[in-house]
């Protein structure tokens, strides 16, 4: 009898453990599935609903600045949409959503990318082909359609912005330092790399620093490269490094870098200082850098382009196959607002800053016209940032290593700045150690 | 026939008591070691296709992966750091304690705070004090005329840093324990001590830690499988910062389970792979608990 009734509790036991097995992998498979299938029309028959119904489209990201507002603006003109977003770290987004996709949760409707990491999303294929909405990739910047395209031509999402990058810097710095503040006289000061270690002598002098981190300035070299990070099925590392590398080695040694770790509250706090001339400054990064930091720093700033015009970060947005066609269709009404509509990119501009990637728009100057050139004593960085820096800035395309070359990139950078002895050569066999360590897959060759 | 009825609810009603919690470890506990055991004999990033290699991560483990050992080496070398330092200042510290008569509860309760103190804050406010341009430490050293030092970006001084973490984190739970240990000493024995002549800190040696070595043992025993555990302090400390790196500086501080966490959860998941490394961590904390525990109880013997 007591062996009958343990071995009834035991298979009762494994009877649970197998049902939560079962459970698991069918979710498991019914996400696979869903995510699989790029057709939109096959899914949920329980969407359709009647067209007085509320549409609840849900959305995981960072970017409250942008997409709260957004939402917000979006449901005052189009009652019969509601929005559930949830915040999400900007490092966890892909972690949550292939732990979603794993478990076989529920994704969200909505989901934005960064751009370093559109590659791994392409990967995850869970998103939507916008051009089966209507999306017409010839009215969109070429760049962010390219980006957003994968190697079977699906449009995944659409970029919210277009990021062109300068070189922002304090005005009472500059003319202190370098006996102007003008835009102009600056420009034609600083019109390569070397011209930073040239002239960062006079800021040495002077008791400043003409960047704040070493990191930061790494970032923007490495933005700024012209150097593919993937060819093929082969990292770039040491190309692209030693021209990221190389650069940060000469301003460490001339002495006008600063050791602060970039994107951390006191790196952001020399914003406000009167110690740091120069920050390498996306357009997103006016609201985000120098508006937050810097609050009664109005009219104190200047842009200027960098040697080489390049983009730096943005986010595009997709849509989730696993979301009903009720969903999709919304959303995707959503996101052609957000960004190809006159009232919505016009929202993502007063609200966040973003200039959209909708050429009409971003080849309009009055559309451009930013709202926060006060900031900048009233310099025209509307027509330097969308006009020429946008037109001439090189986008190279991501890899789906870039988060791995980044973290590499973030770390020698910082060690850079902490052993003032370490050379070129044994930056680069640091990184590339640490690479072939993050480097999982066997078929990628480093470089 | 009484022994029969005993005999036949000694078997039904412990089972049936014992029931609830043998389906609960089942479910929750055995069923999902067992499935990450399965995990690690798959090339699966989580929700691809799920495909049998046999144990081809534990070859790659031993023979590919460089940092597997690194992060076996840090997660030894930051344990080591701050452990050790941690229970004698817990020993030291509770019996002080023990004498202490007016304020001992306050001073009980102040110094376990810092254990029931959520990780973020903690790595918040290790990253203010050590920082190298706005750290209160560095201003403390620079206002008495010295450099200021990058604790934090620094593969020296990161490790070091985590270890101090552990030590002011840790040190108020030790003390817990050794004070409840020391209450359960007879006073008697301190009496004869001091009417035989033995001064404090001979009592100290000679009485409080042989009478406190079972509470030793399941201290250091704990400390171990929690240092291989280590994971909230380093992370913490290098992952409020957009430009944070894996691993800390130069990689220093990547613990063997941030390394797994890396693998599993990382914009490249392996979650077959990850599970091999948790494998070798479980097998790895219960060899060295068995022969810590070996170690310790052999003086006993």
């Amino acid at each position: 009898m007591r062996k009958k009734l343990i071995s009834a509790i035991l298979i009762t036991a494994l009877a649970a453990t197998s049902i939560v097995g079962c459970g698991g992998a069918s979710g498991s498979a019914a996400s696979s599935d869903s995510a699989g299938g790029s057709d939109a029309s096959a899914s949920n028959a329980e969407a359709t609903a009647d067209s007085g119904d509320v549409v609840t489209l849900t959305y995981w990201g960072w970017d409250s600045n942008y997409a709260w507002p957004m939402f917000e603006k979006y449901e005052e003109t189009h009652p019969n949409v509601h929005f559930e977003a949830t915040a999400v770290e900007w490092g966890d987004m892909l972690t949550k959503t292939q732990q979603a996709l794993a478990s076989g949760s529920e994704l969200p409707t909505i989901i934005p990318m960064d751009v370093a990491l559109i590659e791994n999303w392409k990967d995850m294929d869970i998103l939507e082909d916008l051009t089966d909405y209507g999306l017409d990739t010839s009215e969109y910047v070429d760049s962010a359609v390219e980006k957003c395209t994968t190697k079977d031509g699906k449009v995944i999402g659409m970029f919210t912005s277009v990021c062109p990058s300068g070189i922002a810097y304090k005005r009472d710095l500059a003319k202190e330092v370098f006996g102007t503040d003008d835009p102009e006289e600056l420009q034609k000061m600083f019109t390569s790399y070397d011209d930073y270690v040239k002239n960062g002598a006079k800021a040495k002098a002077a008791g400043k620093y003409m960047f704040h981190s070493g990191q930061a300035v790494a970032e923007w070299f490495y933005f700024a490269s012209d150097v593919e990070t993937q060819t093929g099925s082969t990292l770039n590392y040491t190309k692209k490094m030693t021209d990221v590398l190389s650069k940060v080695i000469a301003m460490r040694d001339a002495g006008v870098l600063d050791t602060y770790q970039n994107g951390t509250a006191e790196g952001n706090a020399t914003y406000a200082d009167d110690e740091h001339i120069f920050y390498p400054c996306p357009d997103w990064a006016i609201t985000y850098y120098i508006e937050t930091n810097d609050p009664d720093g109005k009219g104190n700033w200047g842009l200027i382009k960098a040697p080489v015009s390049y983009s730096h970060g943005g986010s595009a947005l997709g849509i989730t196959t696993s979301a009903t066609d009720e969903q999709k269709q919304a959303a995707y009404d959503f996101i052609h607002w957000a960004i190809a509509e006159q009232e919505g990119a016009e929202a993502g501009r007063d609200l966040a800053g973003f200039i959209t990637t909708y050429k009409k728009l971003t080849t309009d100057a009055n559309f451009t016209r930013r709202a926060d050139e006060d900031w900048f004593a009233g310099q025209d960085i509307s027509t330097l940032l969308y006009t020429e820096i946008a037109n001439e800035m090189a986008v190279v395309k991501s890899s789906p290593w870039e988060n791995s070359m980044v973290s590499v990139r973030n770390d020698v950078a910082q060690q850079l700045m902490d052993d003032k002895n370490m050379t070129l050569e044994d930056a680069l066999q640091i990184g590339l150690e640490e690479l072939q360590q993050l480097v999982t897959d066997d078929s990628i060759t480093i470089e | 026939m009484k022994n029969t009825r005993l005999s036949k609810y000694a078997g039904f009603w412990p089972t049936i008591f014992i029931a609830p919690f043998c389906i609960f470890f089942f479910v929750f506990n055995l069923y999902p070691i067992l499935y990450s055991v399965y995990m690690s004999f798959l090339d699966w990033n989580g929700y691809s296709e799920k495909k049998f290699i046999g144990i081809e991560n534990y070859v790659n483990i031993f023979t590919k992966d460089t940092t597997f050992w690194s992060s076996l080496f840090n997660t030894v070398k930051i344990g080591l750091l701050g452990f050790p330092i941690s229970i004698i200042l817990g020993l030291i510290f509770a019996s002080l304690l023990s004498r202490v008569v007016r304020g001992r509860r306050f001073l009980q309760t102040s110094n376990f705070l810092p254990y029931i103190t959520t990780p973020v804050a903690i790595g918040m406010m290790f990253t203010f004090l050590f920082e190298q341009h706005i750290g209160m430490v560095n201003r403390l050293i620079t206002a008495l005329g010295g450099e200021a030092v990058n604790f934090i970006g620094s593969k020296f001084w990161a490790p070091i840093v985590i270890a101090f973490m552990i030590i002011w984190k840790d040190t108020g739970y030790f003390i817990v324990m050794y004070l409840a240990g020391i209450t359960s000493i007879p006073e008697d024995i301190y009496e004869a001590a001091e009417i035989d002549g033995a001064s404090k800190v001979q009592t100290f040696f000679h009485i409080t830690v042989p009478l406190l070595k079972n509470v030793t043992v399941f201290l250091v025993i704990t400390s171990m499988i929690y240092a291989f555990q280590l994971f909230d302090e380093p992370n913490l400390l290098f992952t409020n910062q957009s430009s944070s790196t894996v691993g800390g500086p130069g990689q220093s501080c990547l613990t063997m389970v941030w390394n797994f966490y890396n693998q599993a959860f990382g914009p490249n998941p392996r979650m077959g792979y990850a599970s091999a490394l948790s494998c070798m961590l479980f097998l790895i904390i219960v060899a060295v608990s068995l022969v810590g525990m070996k170690v310790m109880n052999k003086e006993e013997d």
